[in-house]
């Protein structure tokens, strides 16, 4: 969908307005509140060959546990995810990281604790049959101290059109999961 | 007991099996403790 360039004096139809003005460079597809002491959301039918890439955000929740990391997986892709977490260990301004090798999920894709659950991430190629890579910029380990990003890949080919999120301890409750596609023209 | 699970709008306990594969992925319940 390309962009529109208006020149001065030009009628703004309603058709314009309504396609243009959604044109962002995130265009939101869809959202999902989640429940009630919940060990996993899924989100079916999200991605199509609409787009090429994605952006996925939770948060307004919370976990049950003191401490959880949350847990990516594509449908119907349920192994051979590799990566990792790394960033800044709060009480010793050191390093800390965390690897992800051949796991049923991408381990790492945001956290929860009893005060809040987030996760912010960008799923490449999702739906295309290549190579998916996932990047999260905010992951933090209570476990660990540490603040950080957190990066993955699977070799998989399938074509996936969902996702789950899953704890790695406890439950979720609250909050909105929200897809956007990045805009492609 | 078993957990709830979410797909899509739908929220349910989680049948036996489902639960029993939320286990081997080395899940746990958890305790309500306080984060630091």
């Amino acid at each position: 969908m390309a962009v529109k360039t208006f020149t001065t004096g030009e009628v703004l139809t309603a058709a314009d307005t309504n396609t243009y003005l959604n044109n962002g460079g995130l265009v939101y597809i869809t959202s999902q509140t989640v429940g009630s002491a919940v060990s996993s959301v899924t989100v079916s039918n999200c991605f199509s060959s609409t787009y090429d890439n994605y952006r996925i955000i939770y948060s307004g929740g919370a976990g049950s546990a003191a401490v959880a990391d949350l847990a990516f997986q594509l449908s119907s892709i349920t192994t051979g995810y590799y990566g990792g977490a790394f960033g800044v260990v709060w009480n010793t301004s050191g390093f800390g990281g965390k690897g992800i090798s051949n796991a049923a999920s991408f381990l790492y894709a945001g956290s929860s604790d009893t005060g809040a659950a987030l996760m912010s991430l960008d799923v490449f190629s999702p739906n295309k049959a290549l190579r998916k890579h996932f990047r999260t910029d905010s992951y933090y380990s209570n476990t660990n101290e540490m603040f950080g990003i957190a990066e993955g890949t699977n070799g998989s080919t399938t074509q996936a059109t969902g996702f789950t999120i899953t704890p790695s301890t406890g439950t979720l409750t609250g909050g909105t999961v929200r897809v956007y596609g990045y805009r492609q023209a | 007991m078993k957990p709830n699970i979410q797909i899509d709008d739908e929220v349910r306990e989680m049948t036996d099996d489902e639960y029993a594969a939320l286990l081997e992925t080395g899940w746990t319940p958890g305790e309500e403790d306080t984060p630091e």
